[in-house]
């Protein structure tokens, strides 16, 4: 009983901090990236920004914030952070073969979208992150929330309020008609971080006109396997939008992620790390079977 | 044995646990008037209009709990909720309701032709729906063919076949006995029926206030929807049942049109707290008596 209570108090005086990741003066977990001009759709890809999220302080929600002017028409505000994220199919009969290979988890984090008016916006951008929530207050004095969020994205069963899981795209169609000129700020709430490095790198496009208009904008991507894919505003191709955001985030470019990406939107990434580039840092490390990468996988995949 | 004596005791004594709910049943009566359930009828023989007042011509009775109700002419023509702030023009305020409830719902009868024209609380058999309509609304069923449907056993064959039902207590637009409809006539020539607000959050203030919506000349509803509801796809149909829209007390205004009667003189609760409300068994009496025009 006494070596027991012994090592209760013992683990006691552990207090948890070793279990939470340091923050990096150089690398903010909360910032504020100023005023954004949508661009024509166009050039929405090449005036796309690029960068990184990292650790804040605990007991503090982080992220990102921008602001743009309501052009009085539909504004798409795009985030992909890293990096790609499949479902490993795990079936034994039937098995989906283009997502039979394990994701490597630990590099994936997640972002979440908000945008609305910048005068119903309650955080400090750059110092705390906020929301677009305000309370109005009957006349008996009680309370009711009134969302100004205008980034509404539905789950599979038409509900608003649902947002993309980790390592994929999120976007949302702002209808600016109403407010003309007025400033509109993109909160870039922070989900989750990849537990690799504690780092998570995203690209944020703002364009004109609808996210879906994506669709005819002749947007396309090659895997070096040399299939082609037309990019929209949906999984896989629309993760090839914004390209190599772990890369270019950094300044350069990151070629084990870009290709995988590339052969993600054109649905072989698992032929990508069983055979193509097996070597790929961003492809599971798990041990892999024939019944993930049969050795005929290339004749089956054709 | 002794062991589970105290086990019991705690059992039974859970019964009797007295959560203090917050959220109050409101039960009592609502009077419509008599103009409600009447409806201007021409006479194939005379060649005249007639007044037929008939409760199966009473539509839906929204009700709900609200801060307060204000007076005619602030936002609309007649006595509304008090709302929220309105952000966008030719927009409304929500009036943020605390709860409430209905007397009677729509309810889709089987045919195309009757969605959005059937309330639950109003008629007993298949007869009374045909009859109902062929008399007063002057408007016969008819079925997804166009055929007149006359015959109250055709009706409930479509009804089985289509729901895959074998009982008419399952249809919820047909109620078991002419007792349990809706609204009886009192004693003054008006209506009244019993409401249930289950669950209404309370608030020491809070006023009790609805409306009647009463079905227009071509017999519409402005609280239903066509073009919400279940889809019918069977063989070569495609259409909606019908449902009331939504967020009807949230946006009353925007649902209460012409010829409709809403409360004038709206309940208003001054017990402290919901345990207050509980101990006075208070069950209020609404009346429904101010014409909107």
């Amino acid at each position: 009983m006494l070596l027991t209570s012994l090592l209760m108090l013992t683990a006691c005086d552990d207090g948890g901090r070793n279990f939470v990741p340091e923050v990096d003066p150089n690398n903010p977990g909360i910032v504020h990236l100023g005023e954004f001009t949508p661009s024509p759709l166009a050039e929405s890809r090449e005036n796309a920004f690029f960068g990184t999220i990292g650790v804040v302080e605990p007991g503090k929600f982080g992220g990102a914030t921008a602001t743009f002017l309501g052009t009085g028409d539909e504004v798409c505000v795009w985030v992909d952070p890293e990096s790609v994220f499949w479902n490993q199919a795990v079936a034994v009969q039937n098995r989906v073969g283009k997502y039979a290979y394990p994701d490597y988890f630990y590099d994936d984090g997640d972002l979440d979208i908000e945008v609305g008016l910048s005068a119903f916006y309650t955080g400090s951008p750059g110092v705390e992150m906020g929301d677009f929530q305000a309370v109005y207050e009957d006349s008996l004095g009680n309370e009711s929330f009134i969302e100004f969020n205008e980034c509404t994205i539905t789950d599979i069963y038409g509900q608003a309020g649902a947002h993309s899981g980790r390592g994929t795209i999120e976007f949302c169609t702002i209808d600016t008609a109403a407010h003309p000129g007025k400033e509109y700020t993109i909160v870039l709430n922070t989900w989750s971080l990849p537990s690799d490095d504690y780092s998570l790198a995203y690209g944020l496009a703002v364009f004109e006109g609808s996210c879906s208009d994506l669709q005819d904008a002749g947007f396309a991507v090659q895997s070096d396997y040399g299939t082609n894919a037309n990019v929209i505003a949906a999984s896989p191709t629309g993760e090839c939008f914004l390209q190599d955001e772990v890369g270019k985030s950094a300044g350069g470019e990151d070629l084990d992620f870009d290709t995988l990406e590339r052969s993600f939107c054109a649905e072989e990434q698992t032929y990508h790390c069983c055979s193509y580039y097996p070597d790929n840092s961003h492809c599971s490390d798990e041990p892999t079977t024939e019944d993930i990468c049969p050795a005929n996988y290339l004749a089956d995949f054709e | 044995m002794s062991a589970f004596v105290p086990l019991a005791l705690l059992l039974t004594g859970g019964c009797t646990f007295d959560e203090h709910l917050p959220q109050v049943d409101i039960q009592g009566t609502v009077v419509i008037p008599r103009a409600a359930a009447t409806r201007q009828v021409p006479n194939a023989a005379t060649g005249q209009t007639e007044e037929v007042v008939d409760p199966r011509a009473i539509g839906p009775v929204f009700m709900g709990a609200f801060a307060s109700i204000d007076e005619p002419g602030l936002n609309y023509d007649f006595p509304h909720p008090e709302i929220g702030p309105i952000f966008l023009e030719g927009e409304t305020g929500n009036a943020y309701p605390y709860g409430g409830g209905t007397v009677g719902r729509f309810d889709f009868a089987c045919y195309q032709a009757m969605v959005c024209k059937v309330v639950t609380g109003r008629f007993t058999t298949y007869e009374d729906i045909l009859d109902y309509f062929d008399e007063v609304v002057q408007e016969s069923v008819v079925d997804d063919r166009g055929g007149v449907v006359d015959s109250a056993d055709a009706f409930q064959a479509y009804c089985f076949e289509l729901f895959n039902y074998t009982d008419d207590a399952e249809l919820g637009f047909l109620t078991e006995t002419e007792d349990a409809l809706d609204f009886v006539e009192n004693t003054d020539g008006d209506f009244e029926a019993d409401f249930d607000l289950w669950a209404v959050t309370y608030y020491q203030g809070m006023q009790i206030w609805g409306w009647v919506d009463t079905p227009d000349e071509a017999y519409n509803f402005s609280t239903c929807d066509e073009n919400r509801g279940q889809n019918n796809q069977e063989y070569a149909n495609d259409y909606q049942y019908g449902a009331n829209v939504p967020d009807v007390l949230n946006f009353p205004g925007e649902n209460i049109s012409e010829g409709d009667y809403v409360v004038s003189s709206p309940i208003a609760f001054d017990y402290e707290d919901a345990d207050a409300f509980r101990d006075a068994g208070d069950e209020p009496t609404v009346i429904i008596d101010f014409l909107a025009d």
